[in-house]
């Protein structure tokens, strides 16, 4: 399978003056083609930086990242903007901004310098509407939505921007249960029917652990990759508990005490 | 069918702004009937009327007309880079900073025993000066709303800011002289019928130049709109638009200042009229829509401060104030949900 994204030795963190702060040092991994893959670690281990740096909103300290075996670095920002799509952690709150307005801003790269619509564009912003399930709000304003309506919004915005990978900052962070499960399950459909690689960050392991098709683990100083059952039966993830007394079933992935 | 917001955009806005600037020309202390003016303008009547319209309530009604596009583009450009829906230049300092500029300017001439510099240079001092005060501020609400994403925060600082610059202008005031003071003093009032025909000539292209840029950078906008990492993932080169927009927001802003004191409010207040109006966000209607909008606005004022009709005039941004602090107040209790 044709490789989308590829870490070589990445590591990635700030600079606080001179000084590097290293949050992951050395990562390397792949994601494959109409994968669907999720990113864990606890807080502060730099999950954020790690999707930033890879989406080229910040350098990283060394290594590379392979963009279609290509260096990110190598291409233009707006070859990437047709490449990757990003969906922030950030809560979009403009006055009067209609659905179809918001989504059709992924169009852009697309568009002339005053940003006119084509009906090809009109068509393909419907058609990301249609993919999360909104079609019915795109006259609806932004602010008049619920979390789980506003992170499908903006999932479809990305998807209006047409690129084979599309990353996410924890889609799920501010959802109810139902939302939760319901957008992972609309990024493993995404992955599978519109073949795209979609790499999450992601808080619900279990629910990772599920529904991936590989997964990337952070620790302060390791990084694994691989397919959740394996990392499950490696212990992986009990090592990120290791100052809990938590720890993950082997066999049903749920949260137990030790 | 056309949609209703063009129909605002193409039709509603364009006839009131000409029917404000006619109200502008014609109504003052001396009202002026539109037939009289009309035969001014044919050159019938040479009497006083036509020197009264040509040297005086013409270039006023221009010049209100100017600074009402500056201060809303520039308050929408500031709402949309720093996503935050209070900015405006009045509300953020750059105004102050201009003031402090201008305050340098007119009353430090005289403190360095330099007779004030005459004509064109003048001009130009008066206004460099002023853009030099009004980029200081910005260049400090840039550093700031780059660590500091919450709106109410960035707003007391503006105000500290703005205090700042008003103590910073208050010493100023203590050594310097009667005649400097008073040229200060009345530059705050805020007066757009006080600008020589080379003031209005500065402002006239430094608006049109705003004007091209700001609609040349609309998709831009929009994109901002949404926040700096979003418009970065679809390929913009973030620090560069943002800059060029925040240079064009503060010249415009620094050169109405430097000529027409600091009038406050228009920039926050008429791009969310604007949005009230069109209910919509896009720059492609925000844009011509808040640029007419200012300027209908600004020439209203400006008719209500003449008191038509009467000898007194009113400081024009106690009228600005009046009517833009209102709509303020409904914008922050929408952002609470109270409204």
């Amino acid at each position: 399978m044709e490789s989308a994204l590829q870490l070589q030795n990445l590591s990635v963190g700030y600079h606080i003056g001179a000084a590097a702060k290293v949050l992951c040092a050395n990562a390397c991994a792949e994601a494959k083609k109409a994968e669907l893959v999720a990113l864990v670690g606890r807080n502060g281990r730099g999950k954020s930086t790690l999707l930033r740096t890879i989406i080229g909103l910040q350098k990283a300290l060394s290594g590379k990242v392979f963009i279609f075996e290509k260096a990110q670095h190598s291409y233009h920002v707006k070859e990437l903007a047709t490449l990757m799509s990003y969906v922030s952690t950030d809560n979009v709150k403009v006055g009067y901004l209609k659905v179809f307005d918001l989504v059709s801003l992924g169009r852009y790269p697309y568009t002339s310098w005053f940003g006119t619509l084509s009906t090809n564009d009109k068509e393909i912003v419907m058609h990301s509407l249609q993919l999360v399930g909104m079609q019915d709000f795109a006259e609806r304003n932004t602010n008049s939505l619920s979390d789980g309506e506003r992170q499908r919004v903006m999932i479809a915005r990305a998807l209006a921007q047409d690129t084979p990978i599309v990353v996410l900052d924890e889609p799920t962070a501010f959802l109810d249960l139902p939302n939760r499960y319901e957008v992972v399950f609309l990024l493993q459909r995404l992955a599978r029917e519109q073949r795209k690689t979609i790499l999450y960050s992601t808080h619900d392991w279990s629910l990772a652990v599920k529904t991936s098709d590989s997964m990337w683990v952070m620790d302060s100083d390791s990084f694994w990759e691989g397919a959740p059952a394996d990392l499950l039966q490696q212990g992986v993830f009990d090592k990120l508990l290791i100052d809990t007394n938590l720890r993950l079933d082997a066999k049903t992935a749920e949260v137990q005490q030790k | 069918m056309v949609e209703r917001k063009w129909l605002y955009i193409y039709l509603v806005l364009p006839i009131l702004l000409l029917i404000f600037f006619v109200a502008d020309v014609l109504l003052g202390s001396e009202i002026i009937s539109l037939s009289r003016a009309l035969s001014a303008f044919s050159g019938e009547d040479a009497s006083y009327v036509s020197a009264i319209l040509f040297r005086y309530r013409i270039p006023k009604a221009l010049t209100a007309l100017a600074v009402g596009v500056a201060l809303s583009i520039s308050g929408l450009q500031m709402q949309t880079v720093f996503r935050n829906p209070l900015a405006d230049p009045y509300i953020l300092g750059v105004s102050s900073g201009a003031g402090l500029g201008v305050a340098m300017f007119l009353l430090t001439c005289n403190v360095f025993g330099i007779s004030i510099l005459s004509g064109a240079m003048q001009n130009l001092g008066h206004a460099f000066a002023a853009c030099i005060g009004a980029a200081a501020v910005m260049l400090v609400m840039l550093f700031i709303s780059a660590r500091l994403r919450d709106i109410m925060a960035m707003l007391i600082l503006g105000m500290m800011i703005g205090s700042a610059a008003g103590a910073l202008v208050s010493l100023l005031q203590y050594f310097s002289d009667a005649v400097a003071l008073k040229s200060y003093v009345m530059w705050t009032m805020g007066s757009v019928g006080n600008v020589t025909n080379l003031q209005l000539a500065i402002l006239l292209s430094v608006v049109l130049l705003g004007i091209i840029f700001v609609i040349a950078s609309i998709k831009t906008l929009n994109v901002l709109m949404i926040g700096e990492d979003y418009a970065r993932s679809l390929g913009y080169n973030v620090k560069k638009s943002r800059t060029a927009i925040i240079v064009a927001a503060t010249v415009m802003t620094g050169v109405a200042t430097a000529f027409c004191g600091p009038v406050g409010f228009i920039g926050v207040a008429v791009p969310h009229v604007a949005r009230m109006i069109l209910h919509e966000a896009d720059h492609r209607y925000l844009v011509p829509a808040t640029m007419l909008l200012g300027g209908v606005t600004m020439l209203f004022c400006d008719v209500l401060s003449q008191l038509p009709g009467q000898q007194a005039s009113l400081p024009v941004n106690t009228v600005t104030a009046l009517l833009g602090i209102p709509v303020v107040v409904l914008v922050i209790m929408r952002n609470q949900k109270i409204v």
